[in-house]
């Protein structure tokens, strides 16, 4: 938690004196810092019910997002016509970025069904 | 599923944390299966009961026996 708070710190911090190096090597130094401190850890932290938890959590994220997306996409769609130009490209865009949320969500839960026997 | 786990870690004198530890779970986890909360995997279970060296019936409790089981 504390390293993951000074990586975003020092990122924001490299965005702000516009250093876009200095926010990949921040990364960079978080990943291998965050593998080398996972072997030093000897007490189990993640276990099914985790995974569980989370795939339950990622499952209920993706429904929401998903019919939240179209809704605002088809109001930003709605007030940009013969309105706004920026209105309706930002519509169409969320549209188009929600139907690729969901064609991924497709192939990956193909891919598992044929994974798990399906 | 119901599951008498508390009162076996009772019987064998043991804190959920030190059976968390020695089946690898978190001790939240424990908690949680002891509550009622969260039905543990087949492959969790088999170890519990294993570790416990008891069937996993004795542990874990179907549903339709919760009923006929007075205990």
């Amino acid at each position: 938690m504390i390293l993951t708070t000074a990586i975003a710190a020092f990122v924001g911090w490299s965005i702000r004196i516009r250093n876009a190096s200095l926010s990949i090597v921040a990364v960079f130094v978080g990943i291998v810092l965050v593998y080398l401190l996972k072997g030093k850890v000897k007490e189990v932290i993640v276990d099914e019910r985790v995974h569980r938890i989370s795939e339950m959590a990622s499952k209920t994220a993706l429904q929401i997002f998903a019919w939240l997306s179209v809704a605002v996409a088809i109001i930003l769609i709605i007030l940009g016509t013969g309105n706004s130009a920026n209105f309706e490209q930002a519509g169409y865009t969320l549209a188009y970025a929600t139907c690729a949320l969901l064609a991924l969500y497709s192939i990956s839960y193909k891919y598992y069904e044929k994974r798990y026997g399906g | 599923m119901k599951n008498r786990l508390k009162v076996y870690r009772a019987m064998n004198d043991l804190t959920q944390q030190a059976l968390a530890e020695r089946i690898g779970v978190t001790r939240q986890t424990i908690i949680s299966m002891e509550r009622g909360k969260y039905d543990p995997s087949l492959g969790l279970a088999f170890r519990i009961a294993r570790f416990f060296q008891v069937n996993i019936e004795d542990i874990f409790l179907p549903e339709q026996e919760e009923s006929n089981n007075p205990h």
